[in-house]
């Protein structure tokens, strides 16, 4: 093979939600490839389909028409090496922190002493280390977000879809967490894609950022941004012109697709 | 004394209380009522520890009959949660199946099964059996419907979970879906207890000569009011015992609750 194919490929991506009130279209016509150990920002109002593209890219929703690759192969549910951390951490409260973390190995049969060296160094970089025998109830929103990061982690992914991740923290726990994901990607050379409705979020994690339109959600801007990851970036000019481009780019929600606001 | 001894030094404060209050109003109604048909609490707990705890009464006294019973209302607990849990479980998630079983289970569960006790005991005999399989038969549905329902709660997001993390449908159901339901499974196991110890005394006054239920139609048409109400403790010990042993299954199995 000569050249290695992206990473990650969505062709014409379509996918409609059949309800007994009607169909919803959420996602119509996305289109977009990204490069092997990259990371990619996916930003769009709310209820643009950002959550069902990343179901589509783990395989765990077969997209209406069009078609995902991710190394070069059709997505499939039990593709290993893709990891996802769902908008809601998706952590049981059932299980201890080191159970959590280690869930993916364990689901592998790794073995019991794989699974406790693995997870325990991975805790440990996450500085959860004190926290292994704690339940998800009790640890605060930032630990549990690592926890998530922790178990995605585990399995050694070469793909990590992100959902939303820090989108509930207060401002200094994001950026910590922020810097801790840019960390393991200098680091490991994994491929991100995350989603989020945080610009300047987008602006600092993505070295290419999709623009997505209203729903039903297709990629209209396409962004290089080659100095994300960068750990000084935020205070860089360049950055805020950035975010300011961003900002002008981005759709309007289309109405009755807004959450969480106050305005009804 | 860390926080779980302080926890059980507490619950046993309170169970005293409640025992002591009801050992008073007890009293106090035998007081006013003052005919041999309500027997005070002393002469009453006299023969009930007379029962229960000598070599006579367990060979052939209350103690006997309290040991029956508990193995009846035990085994029959077991036999409905065993059932019941992996098929609410299963129809919870399986829609096609749930279509085809949820009408039959809401036509059967209503109906009052005690009136197939006459049938049941003629093709089961008047042994354990028929006891056995009219309380499991009435437990198996109050569990069943509870599991269902939980079931079908749980979020696509765990599933979502599960299934990124690579996990077999097997895995998706002890991993996720029955920790998800324990909690409410110990729920209906709670009320279906009661429901147990009810129809247990139901099945025990007729065609036997064993068990609690036995025990009491037996003290009273000998017109032995203070057997009678030992009778009525120990059915009522038998309830809080197994009471206690959910409860104490109930923080082994989902400690994640009581944090
Ligand atoms: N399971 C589902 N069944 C039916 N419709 C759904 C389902 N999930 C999402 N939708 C609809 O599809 C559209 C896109 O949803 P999606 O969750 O992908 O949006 P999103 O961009 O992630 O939004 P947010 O930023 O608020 O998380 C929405 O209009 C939503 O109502
Ligand atoms: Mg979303």
């Amino acid at each position: 093979m000569a050249a290695s194919p992206a990473m990650v490929e969505a062709r014409d991506l379509a996918v409609t939600y059949s309800l007994r009130q009607g169909d919803v279209e959420a996602l119509a016509g996305a289109s977009f490839s990204l490069p092997r150990g990259e990371t990619c920002a996916v930003i769009g109002p709310s209820g643009c389909g950002k959550s069902t593209l990343l179901y589509v890219l783990a395989g765990l929703l077969r997209p209406t028409a069009g078609e995902a690759l991710v190394d070069g192969e059709p997505v499939r549910p039990k593709r290993l090496k893709t990891a996802i951390i769902l908008q809601d951490y998706g952590l049981f409260p059932w299980m201890t922190v080191e159970r959590n973390a280690g869930l993916g190995l364990r689901l592998r049969g790794a073995g019991a002493a794989r699974e406790k060296e693995t997870v325990g160094r991975i805790l440990g970089d996450l500085g959860l280390s004190e926290f292994r025998r704690h339940y998800p109830a009790q640890l605060s929103g930032g630990q549990r977000q690592r926890v998530a990061v922790a178990r995605a982690l585990a399995v050694e992914p070469d793909l990590l879809l992100m959902d939303e991740p820090f989108s509930s923290l207060d401002a200094l726990t994001r950026e910590g967490l922020q810097e801790t994901v840019l960390d393991i990607w200098r680091r490991t050379g994994l491929t991100v894609v995350l989603v989020t409705h945080g610009i300047e979020e987008a602006v600092f994690m993505g070295r290419r950022i999709l623009v997505m339109s209203a729903r039903p959600g297709r990629v209209v801007h396409t962004i290089d941004n080659p100095a994300a990851g960068r750990a000084d970036y935020r205070r860089d000019p360049a950055f805020h012109r950035l975010c300011t481009e961003v900002r002008s780019l981005l759709p309007a929600a289309r109405a009755g697709d807004e959450t969480g606001g106050g305005a009804r | 004394m860390n926080r779980d001894d302080r926890r059980g030094l507490r619950a046993l404060l309170d169970y005293g209380g409640a025992f002591l209050a009801v050992l008073v109003v007890w009293e106090l109604a035998a007081l006013a009522v003052h005919r041999p048909l309500l027997p005070g609490p002393v002469p009453t707990l006299a023969a009930f520890a007379r029962g229960m705890f000598t070599a006579q009464g367990l060979t052939d006294g209350l103690g006997a009959d309290f040991l029956v019973s508990s193995y009846r209302v035990i085994v029959s607990l077991i036999i409905a949660v065993v059932l019941a849990v992996p098929l609410g479980l299963w129809m919870g998630r399986n829609e096609r199946l749930d279509r085809w079983l949820a009408p039959v289970v809401y036509l059967l569960y209503p109906v009052p099964k005690v009136a197939f006790l006459p049938v049941i005991l003629l093709f089961l005999g008047v042994y354990d059996a028929p006891k056995i399989f009219l309380i499991s038969l009435l437990v198996f549905f109050q569990i069943l419907v509870t599991t269902r329902d939980a079931a079908r709660q749980v979020s696509r997001q765990s599933i979502y979970s599960m299934l990124s993390l690579g996990a077999s449908e097997g895995q998706i159901y002890r991993y996720a879906v029955l920790p998800a339901c324990l909690p409410k499974i110990f729920t209906s196991l709670r009320i279906g207890l009661g429901t147990a110890v009810a129809v247990l005394f139901l099945t025990e006054t007729f065609a036997t000569s064993l068990g609690l239920g036995y025990f009491l139609v037996d003290s009273w048409s000998r017109l032995a009011y203070v057997d009678l109400f030992a009778g009525v403790v120990a059915l009522g010990v038998l309830g809080f015992l197994l009471y206690l042993l959910v409860e104490w299954l109930e923080r082994e199995l989902t400690p994640w609750q009581f944090i």
